[in-house]
């Protein structure tokens, strides 16, 4: 057994700072999850909290139904793999990937034997072989990565934590990891932890992200479930790129009204009285050639395949997508030009907060 | 593998933890003892400190490890067996402050194992009856015991390093203040001025200290003067023999005073430079060039280029780039090449004593050390001038301590 | 210092009238007057009483020993298998029955109880005045045998003052290290500029300075020296030495002590070194550790010793040695530590200990703070005991930089002059003419140079050195290459 529970798990660091407010998140056995949060959210903490990096202020951590609050890091039986990859600089890449097998006490020492097959296995399903001998310092980012990967998996860890594993890397190479660990990920079927600021990294990795801001959890679900159904206007703005447009106002009998603007809710909304954040996707915004609500082009973004308008009404600004294979808006709205513009769509939301 | 297990297995009270560590390290100071006692010559001393290291280390080879009940009780035994002898010794004794200080480290570390291995956590877990919910209290209560344990051990060290090194600081200030020239006598026992009466108002004193700031202050300046030009040409320039030109600057550094002093010692003889500032200024300058080359040469190479490539292409030319662009950047580090040299020259002691025969051209060092010849030395006006010279000194070392070392590592490791 | 004592011993002494002995016929000597000495010849009939000689002296005429000052002692006794050191090699020169004198063990002058005439040249007079000479023979107990009857004696050879050496050699050989130095930049500059590097142009005039500073002021000492090492230059030929061939080295090499201060210097170097890493690392790897209260305070305070001058901190530990000092007023005991050979080599290498360990400590901190605090993490994670975390990681680690420093360390303590000189001056005595019992290379050239004056054979020892540093400077030059390629 190898899920992990975070339950009522708190840490407040000496100076006073709340890093993580009460979380609870349970992970399955085999499961990937990505805890996603702007920088300083927590996140790392929680990641540090589980590896036993850190000491839990209150609550519990279990590991495989376990509690393991107080045992020391290396009893935890995790794999990491640092942001700054944390090879050890003075040792081979063989050696650094057998270190752990070596110098791991308290019975969990691995024979010789062992040692090799896994070191073998790792080299070849990390296609380290060349990179055996070489020093960390001679290998590239992405063998550096694929070392550190290794080293944590050589250990057969009942969870993987990965603390913005990519972010070292430059994008190409970063698109190709990210397969990379999928793939990884899909064959070993270890429960992995991956902390990660970047949304993309989350949607595409993991099978439920958690998202976290200001120490406390937003929202646990799916990607795509977090994406289509934000739990509140955060988790709106921070997945999807461009964010999700939010407009602060009061719903009405089926209007929303905020400032100048106002608009005809969608039919699934209409429901909804009193104040509220209003929040439609950019792709998602359409014109209609009558009804709607009349916005100005304040500004084209045209990146070729697709562009972003800027749009103005009464004093708020929305971004609207445009997608060559068939978008909401035309490319040929110039600037300053005047359009219909209905945000009644099925996939928008209305936020408490 | 079970959970309950791994909390046992990975369970070892914080007492025992700290046990293992500090044992050896209190027989490495009872080894230490032994050394004194044998420096002594007390028989009784001796035979005690060395059955105190014995013990401590049979005690660190018998720890319990939670598994065998008997290797508590044979534990006790030895801790037991340590504390009433260091205690017999403690009374048997005249008590002087070695003995006290040596007594304690058998006594202290006996007595805690035995405390700790007799009751607490330690004692249960040492005879072999751990459950998993004893072991995961512990390792909770591990959390908050070993911490404080372990910072008492830091500061128990690190205050011993600290009284080796201030010990002889504060002996000399009493010194300075005590009457007449007694060595002993214990520390803030009598107070009096007379011995900086006796230097700062004679005029010997002064003597060597003007000396010794027209030596300092003029290897600074013809230091520099050689050192911040060589040390740019190295910085930026690409030149033939600038490889070879660095290894020999490198190569220097390791030849100090006292490997050319004879030769050095004739040069000036028949150039008529002994007992003169010049000499030794001329002296000082070159043995402390290459370091303040180097020095100066990783000052540079840490002011961008584009700086310099931005005035050439404004019009200034290359001695006007150096001048007006890298020298005013470059100050502090010049600064602090400067306080090197000076401080060097200021401290230098062999040069100085054999080159200057007359006590009318001593520096301060070899007229310090002119105050404690074989016979006859006035250890209160020695200790006198020498706080007046130190604090000025240590008060520059102290706080320009990371730069001179970064300085001085540039030497050694980058060479 | 034994002939101080000797001379405190016999003030306190009462003078007696007690003539046993014929009073000593002294007469000086016809020769040629030296330098700052006045030679004695002196009659004496052999008298079983008499133990000793004393040669008294003061400025003015004096009928007591208590009114002079004690300038040698020779003892009577027997003289078989004793050395016959030549003159110049020791304080002052004496000749028994026209042979140079006999010397025990501690440089003493012993004469053969059958001696009738014996003479000494003795150093140290003030030129231009009346010196009172006496001879007094003495007994066992230091008690005058016969009456004291100085001689008047003057010497005025130091009022002509040596003239100035000539400066022509020492400033041709300069001035022609200048401008070869001057020649071999103007080629590489030329060189530089056939290849078309003209950017650099300037380069070699900024250089210059102090690359013919170091070559007229480093380069020609060391050219000199070894030149030096195969002369016969001594304190009285300075300037018109001649070359002696392999001498020199034939002394040094046959020279007693040579193993001993050999291996001295190296168990001193290698001791320092080792102990300034260990305790330096140790100080680092304490004060390194995260959440320690007082921090700055303790790593101030343990600076102290690297900020204090050296000289003063060594003269200080010396005075806390002293049989009343510090160290043995806590410790209970009087002990004289740097009057045994024992205790006075490991009392200077302990006070050389104290005061290198800041800056190897200081050294190691800043590695330490270079360090990647993940790399722990990781380790932490894998299960690594942090026994196992200092041994595998931290100490590798810590190698591109403590190698360097401790070869370096390992020469600059070869070459410690200061420790060794303040604390004991190469003492305790151990036989004449040879190093000390503490004494390392470089502080017994020193005493050989400017304590008995013969510089060409402290330059040969200095070869010696020279040749050792090379040794040691390569090693250093190809390990700190070697660590930095794999750092």
């Amino acid at each position: 057994m190898s899920d992990v529970e975070f339950s009522k798990t708190t840490k407040i660091y000496d100076d006073g700072t709340h890093a993580l407010d009460s979380l609870e998140l349970k992970i399955n056995e085999g499961e990937f999850l990505a805890l996603l949060g702007p920088s300083g959210c927590g996140k790392s903490t929680a990641l540090r909290l589980l590896a036993g990096l850190e000491d839990i202020t209150s609550g519990e951590i279990r590991i495989g139904g376990e509690r393991v609050n107080d045992l020391p890091a290396g009893a935890r039986g995790l794999g990491m793999v640092f942001q700054s990859y944390a090879l050890y600089p003075h040792m081979s890449v063989r050696d650094n990937l057998e270190f752990g097998l070596r110098r791991a006490k308290g019975g969990m020492r691995v024979d010789e034997a062992e040692i090799a097959r896994r070191v073998d296995e790792a080299t070849e399903m990390l296609d380290l072989g060349m990179a055996l001998g070489k020093k960390p310092k001679d290998l590239s980012g992405g063998q550096q990565q694929r070392v550190a990967i290794g080293r944590a998996l050589v250990r057969r860890p009942k969870v993987l934590l990965m603390d913005e594993p990519l972010s070292n890397l430059d994008a190409k190479l970063r698109n190709r990891m990210r397969f990379e660990i999928r793939r990884l990920h899909e064959m070993h079927g270890t429960t992995t932890v991956y902390v990660t600021h970047d949304q993309i990294e989350a949607m595409t990795l993991a099978d439920r992200i958690a998202i976290i801001a200001d120490g406390k959890l937003q929202q646990h679900a799916k990607p795509l479930d977090a994406y289509n159904q934000p739990a509140n206007s955060f988790v709106g703005s921070f997945l999807g790129t461009p964010a999700m447009n939010l407009v602060e106002g009061e719903a009405h009998n089926g209007v929303f009204r905020a400032g100048d603007l106002s608009f005809d809710l969608p039919e699934h909304l209409a429901g909804w009285q009193g104040p509220g954040i209003f929040g439609v996707r950019p792709e998602d915004v359409r014109i209609v050639d009558s009804g709607g609500t009349r916005f100005r082009v304040g500004g084209v973004e045209r990146l070729g395949g697709e562009a972003i308008y800027h749009l103005e009404a009464g004093g708020h600004w929305i971004k609207a997508l445009w997608h060559r294979s068939g978008g909401g808006l035309s490319s040929a709205a110039e600037d300053h030009a005047e359009l219909n513009v209905s945000l009644a769509v099925p996939t928008a939301v209305i936020f408490e907060d | 593998m079970n959970g309950q297990g791994i909390a046992v297995r990975w369970y070892v009270p914080a007492e025992i933890q700290v046990l293992r560590v500090w044992l050896p390290v209190a027989a490495l100071i009872n080894a230490f003892i032994v050394g004194a006692e044998v420096l002594r010559a007390r028989e009784h001393g001796m035979l005690l400190s060395v059955a105190g290291l014995a013990a401590l280390l049979l005690l660190r080879a018998l720890l319990p490890d939670g598994r065998l009940p008997w290797k508590r009780t044979a534990a006790l035994a030895l801790a037991a067996a340590g504390v009433l002898a260091g205690l017999w010794s403690l009374f048997a004794i005249e008590l002087s402050f070695f003995n006290f200080w040596s007594n304690t480290w058998l006594v202290f570390p006996a007595g805690i194992a035995l405390y700790w291995l007799s009751v607490g956590p330690a004692a249960s877990w040492a005879s072999g009856a751990s459950d998993s919910a004893a072991a995961e209290s512990g390792l909770a209560r591990n959390k908050q015991v070993l911490p404080r344990l372990e910072s008492f051990g830091l500061h128990t060290l690190l205050l011993h390093a600290i009284a080796v090194v201030i010990v002889p600081v504060i002996w000399i200030i009493d010194i300075s203040f005590s009457p007449g020239n007694v060595l002993g006598g214990a520390i803030g026992d009598a107070f009096t001025l007379e011995h900086y009466e006796s230097m700062l108002g004679g005029s010997q004193f002064w003597l060597w200290t003007r000396n010794s700031v027209i030596v300092a202050i003029g290897t600074t300046i013809v230091g520099l003067l050689l050192a911040i030009p060589a040390g740019y040409a190295f910085s930026r320039y690409d030149f033939a023999g600038r490889k070879g030109s660095m290894f020999v600057f490198m190569l220097v550094q390791m030849f100090p005073g006292a490997i050319i002093l004879v030769p050095y010692f004739m040069v000036m003889k028949t150039l008529g430079l002994l007992n003169t500032s010049i000499g030794l200024i001329i002296a000082y300058s070159v043995t402390a060039l290459p370091l303040c080359v180097w020095m100066l040469k990783g000052f540079f190479d840490s002011v961008p280029r584009a700086l310099e490539e931005a005035a050439l292409l404004d019009g200034c030319t290359q001695v006007e780039v150096f001048y007006r662009i890298v020298l005013p950047l470059s100050l502090p580090a010049v600064a602090m090449t400067a306080l090197f040299s000076f401080l060097a020259a200021w401290n230098e002691f062999v040069l100085a004593l054999v080159f200057n025969t007359s006590n009318e051209s001593y520096t301060l060092p070899v007229g310090l050390a002119s105050l404690i010849p074989t016979v006859g030395q006035q250890w209160g006006d020695f200790a006198a001038a020498s706080v007046v010279v130190s604090i000025p000194v240590v008060i520059m070392f102290i706080a320009f301590q990371r730069a001179l070392i970064q300085g001085l590592s540039a030497g050694a490791v980058k060479g | 210092m034994k002939r101080l004592l000797a001379a405190l011993l016999a003030m306190a002494t009462v003078v007696t009238a007690v003539t046993a002995a014929e009073v000593p016929g002294v007469s000086l000597h016809s020769g040629e007057p030296e330098y700052r000495r006045i030679r004695i010849d002196v009659a004496v009939n052999p008298d079983s009483d008499v133990e000793a000689y004393e040669v008294w002296f003061a400025g003015q005429a004096f009928q007591a020993r208590s009114e002079a000052t004690l300038h040698s002692i020779l003892r009577v006794g027997s003289t078989a298998g004793l050395e016959q050191p030549r003159p110049g090699e020791s304080f002052d020169d004496c000749w028994s029955d026209g042979e140079p004198a006999h010397r025990d063990e501690r440089g003493m002058v012993v004469i053969a109880p059958e001696t009738r005439r014996w003479s000494c040249s003795l150093t140290g007079m003030a030129p231009g005045v009346d010196q009172w000479i006496a001879v007094v023979p003495v007994d066992g107990d230091g008690s005058a045998l016969s009456a004291v009857a100085p001689i008047v004696a003057r010497t005025d050879a130091s009022d002509e003052r040596t003239p100035p050496p000539d400066t022509r050699p020492v400033l041709y050989a300069l001035g022609s290290i200048v401008l070869s130095a001057i020649v071999l930049l103007s080629y590489l500059r030329w060189s530089d500029a056939r290849r078309g590097r003209h950017k650099s142009k300037l380069a070699h005039i900024y250089v210059a300075p102090a690359l013919v500073a170091l070559a007229a002021l480093t380069f020609y000492p060391i050219l000199y020296g070894i030149w030096l090492a195969f002369t016969n230059a001594d304190q009285s030929r300075l300037g018109d030495e001649v070359f002696i061939g392999l001498a020199n080295f034939t002394g040094v090499f046959t020279s007693p002590g040579l193993l001993r201060v050999t291996l001295f210097t190296f168990i001193w170097a290698f001791g320092n070194t080792a102990a300034h890493v260990v305790f330096g690392v140790v100080l680092a790897l304490l004060l390194n550790r995260a959440g320690l209260t007082g921090k700055t305070a303790y790593r101030t305070i343990l600076l102290l010793p690297w900020a204090i001058p050296a000289y003063i901190s060594v003269l200080t530990w010396n005075g806390m040695l002293q049989p009343d000092g510090f160290v043995n007023a806590m410790l209970g005991t009087s002990i004289d530590f740097i009057a045994n050979a024992g205790s006075a080599r490991v009392v200077v290498i302990l006070v050389n200990i104290w005061l290198g360990i800041s800056f190897m400590m200081m050294m190691t901190s800043g590695a330490l703070q270079a360090l990647s605090k993940d790399m722990f993490e990781a380790a932490e994670i894998d299960g690594v005991s942090r026994w196992d975390q200092l041994r595998y990681l931290t100490l590798p680690n810590l190698k591109s930089t403590l190698v360097p420093v401790s070869l370096l360390g390992f020469i600059w303590s070869f070459n410690m002059f200061n420790t060794i000189y303040l604390m004991t001056r190469g003492g305790p005595y151990v036989g004449f003419g040879e190093p000390g019992a503490t004494d390392i290379l470089v502080t017994y050239v020193y005493s050989v140079a400017f304590e008995s004056g013969h510089y060409g054979i402290a330059a040969a020892w200095s070869v010696l050195i020279f040749l050792m540093l090379i040794g040691f400077s390569a090693v250093y030059v190809k390990k700190t290459r070697a660590t930095e390629a794999t750092a």
